[in-house]
């Protein structure tokens, strides 16, 4: 099959859901093919991007072949798993990192994990579960709401778009974290989220560091990013500067 | 897209139904039939109309066979009985709605 049509067929896939997903796609790729052998000049290389182009946004056409009426909107059920997949992971290291340490960790804005004892451990995973699901669906809805298009490249883009900014190695927090949250442009972290600002006010004074700096990161690592910078705080200190305000 | 294409686009969803129904008595692949409608001034999309045919395959109104004998595998649908009976009611409903329309104008009109 020819490279193009195997580049946009693999852009389609995680979007489409279909009980006959392999005939689904090869039908595809035999309408592309067709099309562009309708075109002047035929079998071209530009004639094959032409048709590619012609068929639109890989996700919508995902979402016009994908069959079935489920609660979440059928095109994002993937993604949806495998963000909650993701915030998931940093969950279960977090929650596990608070039983061992015996304190609660918060890593604003998007998780927190309260003090947990082994035992405790064992039912606060599957309600965390519950919740990492329905925040994958709030972040992924805010997002398309302003014009974000949610995707696996998605996640990964935000932490190449940080890698690109030139300001270090490795994406920072408060950017991937903010691309996570709907931002566009990271350097905006302070001003639009009074909470992240809070928090990166508290950072220097507090001293509550509650996971070594190397488990912590890799933790991150698992969502493609760097804790390099003040995000860490303890709840309660955050909770008075927030009363004090 | 303003109103009258968006309602042109409603009206088509239908329509277009029942002209595959009549087209595929003789089994055509989906660009085919993409080509024999554009002949006939009508324009559809291709991301609407595979799944059209998909749809209509999954209620039992087409079947469908994968055919490797041309240098590029084609499927190829064709209406089935259940098809028939289902054009049958579009045709009537759509002859409904025509003289309705019909009426209507002419009371207007007069």
């Amino acid at each position: 099959m020819n490279a193009h049509i195997t580049e946009f067929l693999e852009q389609v896939r995680p979007f489409l859901v279909a009980a006959d997903e392999q005939d689904v796609l090869r039908e595809i790729a035999g309408s592309i093919e067709d099309r562009e052998a309708a075109m002047p000049g035929g079998d071209t290389d530009e004639n094959m991007v032409a048709a590619i182009a012609a068929m639109g946004d890989p996700r919508d056409v995902a979402a016009a072949w994908s069959t079935g009426k489920p609660a979440v909107a059928v095109n994002y059920q993937k993604v949806q798993w495998l963000l909650a997949g993701l915030l998931y992971a940093v969950t279960v290291g977090l929650a596990a990192t608070s039983a061992v340490a015996g304190s609660s960790i918060f890593l604003a804005p998007l998780f927190y994990v309260p003090s947990l004892t082994p035992l405790s451990l064992l039912y606060y995973l599957p309600f965390s579960f519950v919740f990492d699901y329905g925040l994958a669906s709030i972040l992924i809805q805010v997002n398309e709401h302003f014009g974000n298009r949610v995707g696996i490249e998605w996640a990964l883009g935000i932490a190449r778009r940080e890698r690109d900014r030139g300001r270090g190695a490795r994406p920072t927090t408060h950017g991937v974290v903010g691309g996570l949250m709907g931002r566009r442009r990271s350097a905006d972290a302070a001003s639009c989220c009074p909470v992240w600002h809070t928090v990166r006010r508290l950072a220097p004074r507090s001293s509550s560091v509650l996971i070594p700096d190397p488990l912590l990161r890799s933790f991150y690592h698992l969502v493609a990013c760097d804790v390099s910078s003040g995000v860490r705080c303890d709840l309660s200190v955050l909770c008075q500067e927030l009363a004090s305000v | 897209m303003n109103e009258v294409e968006n309602a042109e686009k409603e009206m088509n969803r239908g329509f277009v139904q029942l002209v595959v129904l009549l087209l595929l008595e003789k089994p055509m692949y989906g660009y085919m039939i993409v080509r024999v409608l554009q002949q006939n001034d009508i324009l559809v999309d291709e991301n609407t109309l595979y799944p059209l045919l998909r749809r209509l395959e999954e209620k039992g109104a087409l079947s469908s066979r994968w055919d490797a004998a041309e240098a590029k595998a084609r499927k190829y649908y064709a209406v089935t009985d259940q098809g028939r009976a289902l054009r049958g009611s579009l045709l009537e409903i759509w002859e409904h709605q025509g003289k309705a329309i019909q009426t209507l104008r002419w009371e207007v009109e007069s």
